[in-house]
């Protein structure tokens, strides 16, 4: 049964200004089934980061069309934007993207806050999102105060708190020293057994080899390589 | 996201920004301080001006003259409201008249106005002054019901006498129960004593008139037809009892229709006076006591002033009502408020610069937590609420305690101005007016100038591009 969730068609992102055109995404086709582990690969500045952000729905492509759970992306007003980034996506970022002054708990309501969530419910939903991220006693503190690694797992419960289908981590283990990152990985890995679709950028294709199972690679903004093993 | 959860964020964006948030709000506190206490000001001048006129019923009372003059016109230079002064009168001004006037429905008083200049002597101290009279009914009526000493006369026949504080002073008295010890040093050197005012009620006083000496016009009869104007002239004298004493008059408290003498109206007959203008209507048996210069009407309420002023000039009186002259004193206190107000506003425009400037800085500083914020589902209408709602608990905390600042200040300058005025003798006067209108005013003013303020920031904060904002530094 394939079930297709991101479907990219002839999809390009360029940049103009008054002298120059960069192109970001050129012409990419390919679609993402459900609960598919897929790695993103390629150099620096081949156009990974700006894939994830228009699947992510933070950024609209150029032309081309790009379907997220059956919705075109392309034709969707800021405020339908806003829901898909809220319920049907997740992102996690190199940086982890936590706001600094507020705490691990907050960070994760926060989420919730833009869905209208009452805030007794909100409260509920981000400990146990939390929780299952094994951070149980570090909610009421602050981002500087965890570790990177405990600062990705916030921010992995702030982009599931909504429950969405899939989960868009842009390189989040570049930040952190390599066993930390391998717990960050088998944490995802575990999470897509259990249904959730991954799309991961990272520039260590090696490292993603065990949990993932496919390869886009990018080059210049075009796709050159999509390989699935048959055995995840 | 629910208005009540955009508030809480607000709240906790300004507070982790204490110090900028404080410097911003007190912008907006000076701002609606200057506002409030200007109108303020404004509002309770106009409220001491009121009041005078209600103390004083001038909203109830009504001057009716003999003819129909337009003031207007003849400050235009229209000859006609002229000539209608000199043309011979139609309708007289006399006791039919006044009757005719009682009874129209909702008057309650008709009585004339009787003004002539008299002599007064007290315990063998003379001045001169104008002696009015009035009804024993205007008793019932401010300021004539409450009377610093003494009390009004009961009936229109009796022989009292109520005597005003500038008569006395005329006289060099000061009401004063202290005795000597009551009286600064400057009065004293000129001459001015204390009297307690116990012992000026029941106290005789001598009104003394002039009148013709007509035993002497009739033994030269001729010689006085020929120059009317010089008359011999004899003094007559009748005794009245002082019955009470007025109460102090200044600019605030002033008694535009009566004197600060005053005899019951049924005792102007007994007082022998000149009741002719010449010889010539002496001669022609012609006295004015026929018609009055000018009736004094008192109506229930305001609501009767107009018609009753409709009936009286459709029987071709002129009539002077006081409420019309409020419109355009209201007129005036509207454009004073206008001028006060706009020097408040200045103040808040720039406090509403400060508002965007601040906001500004905060959203750039912001960036990447508004980048998040949408990463995470925020849209930019909800964006733009949290902006607006901060930019609104700014003016609602600049509204509050701008209106404290204006309270404080007007308090203060009140009690500064009143210090001087007793030194001035001028009695304490509130000069600031905080109605409610004007609370919940400044409030809505001050919330809706800040989100004025807030919403080009708002604008700028639901427009970061969040890819830019997120991207890793
Ligand atoms: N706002 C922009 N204006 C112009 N060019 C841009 C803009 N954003 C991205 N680009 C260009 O688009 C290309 C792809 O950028 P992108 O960030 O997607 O690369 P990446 O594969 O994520 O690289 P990295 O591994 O370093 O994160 C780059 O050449 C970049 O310079
Ligand atoms: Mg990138």
């Amino acid at each position: 049964m394939e079930n297709s969730i991101i479907e990219c068609d002839h999809l390009n992102r360029f940049y103009e200004n008054r002298y120059a055109r960069v192109t970001a995404v050129h012409e990419l086709c390919f679609s993402v089934n459900q609960g598919e582990f897929v790695a993103v690969v390629g150099r620096s500045g081949s156009g990974k980061s700006t894939l994830l952000n228009l699947i992510g729905g933070l950024d609209s492509p150029s032309s081309g069309s790009i379907r997220v759970l059956g919705k075109e992306l392309g034709k969707m007003k800021s405020q339908e934007l806003a829901r898909h980034r809220r319920h049907a996506v997740g992102m996690i970022f190199q940086s982890f993207n936590l706001i600094p002054s507020r705490t691990a708990l907050e960070n994760v309501e926060l989420a919730l806050l833009f869905g209208g969530t009452p805030k007794g419910e909100r409260r509920k939903l981000a400990a146990s999102a939390l929780d299952s991220m094994g951070l149980k006693d570090r909610m009421r503190h602050r981002p500087g105060e965890l570790s990177g690694g405990e600062q990705q797992r916030v921010a992995i419960a702030r982009a599931l708190v909504n429950k969405p289908a899939i989960l868009l981590a842009d390189e989040p283990t570049g930040n952190l020293d390599s066993v930390t990152a391998e717990k960050i990985l088998d944490l995802l890995a575990g999470l897509n057994r259990q249904g959730l679709t991954v799309l991961m950028v990272t520039h260590d294709a090696d490292s993603v080899k065990k949990v993932s199972g496919r390869t886009l690679r990018l080059l210049d903004g075009r796709l050159v390589e999509d390989t699935r093993r048959s055995q995840a | 996201m629910r208005a009540f959860d955009a508030v809480a964020l607000g709240l906790d964006n300004l507070r982790r920004t204490r110090l900028r948030t404080f410097l911003t709000t007190l912008g907006v506190v000076i701002g609606i301080g200057a506002l409030v206490s200007m109108v303020s000001f404004g509002t309770g001048m106009q409220k001491n001006v009121s009041r005078v006129f209600y103390e004083n019923d001038l909203f109830t009372s009504l001057i009716v003259t003999p003819r129909k003059i337009d003031p207007n016109a003849m400050m235009s230079g229209d000859l006609s409201a002229l000539e209608q002064v000199v043309a011979p009168k139609e309708a007289a001004l006399d006791d039919s008249a006044l009757f005719q006037f009682r009874a129209l429905p909702g008057v309650m008083m008709a009585y004339p106005q009787i003004q002539f200049p008299v002599k007064i002597r007290i315990l063998g101290h003379e001045t001169e002054n104008q002696l009015g009279a009035l009804p024993a009914r205007m008793g019932e009526f401010p300021p004539y019901n409450e009377l610093p000493h003494g009390s009004f006369f009961s009936g229109d026949g009796d022989s009292c006498l109520l005597i005003g504080q500038s008569v006395l002073k005329k006289m060099k008295w000061i009401l004063r129960s202290g005795g000597f010890k009551a009286i600064s040093l400057e009065d004293s050197l000129r001459g001015v004593r204390s009297i307690p005012p116990d012992s000026l009620i029941g106290q005789d006083a001598e009104i003394i008139t002039s009148v013709m000496d007509v035993s002497s016009i009739l033994k030269n009869p001729w010689q006085y037809m020929a120059s009317p104007g010089r008359m011999p002239t004899a003094e007559r004298s009748i005794r009245f009892r002082i019955s009470g004493i007025l109460q102090k008059t200044d600019d605030f408290h002033g008694r535009p229709f009566s004197s600060e003498l005053i005899i019951p109206l049924g005792m102007v007959r007994h007082i022998p006076r000149f009741g002719f203008n010449n010889v010539w209507d002496l001669l022609g048996n012609k006295t004015s006591d026929e018609s009055y210069g000018s009736i004094y009407v008192r109506v229930h309420g305001f609501e009767d002033v107009a018609p009753v002023k409709q009936a009286v000039e459709s029987m071709g009186f002129g009539v002077f009502a006081i409420s019309d002259q409020l419109q355009e004193i209201r007129k005036g206190f509207l454009i004073l408020d206008t001028a006060l107000g706009a020097v408040g506003a200045i103040a808040l425009i720039v406090a509403a610069l400060g508002i965007i400037n601040t906001m500004i800085m905060s959203i750039l500083e912001r960036t990447r937590e508004i980048g998040i914020m949408k990463s995470v589902g925020g849209s930019e209408a909800e964006i733009r609420l949290i902006f607006l709602t901060e930019a609104g608990v700014i003016g609602l905390l600049g509204g509050v305690f701008g209106i404290l600042l204006g309270w404080i200040v007007t308090r203060i300058a009140n009690a500064v101005a009143n210090f001087y005025f007793a030194k001035e003798g001028i009695e304490h006067v509130e000069m600031f007016y905080m109605p409610l209108w004007l609370i919940c005013g400044a409030v809505a003013f001050a919330i809706a100038v800040s989100v004025l303020a807030g919403l080009y920031p708002a604008a700028r904060a639901a427009a970061v591009n969040p890819v830019e904002a997120l991207r890793h530094e």
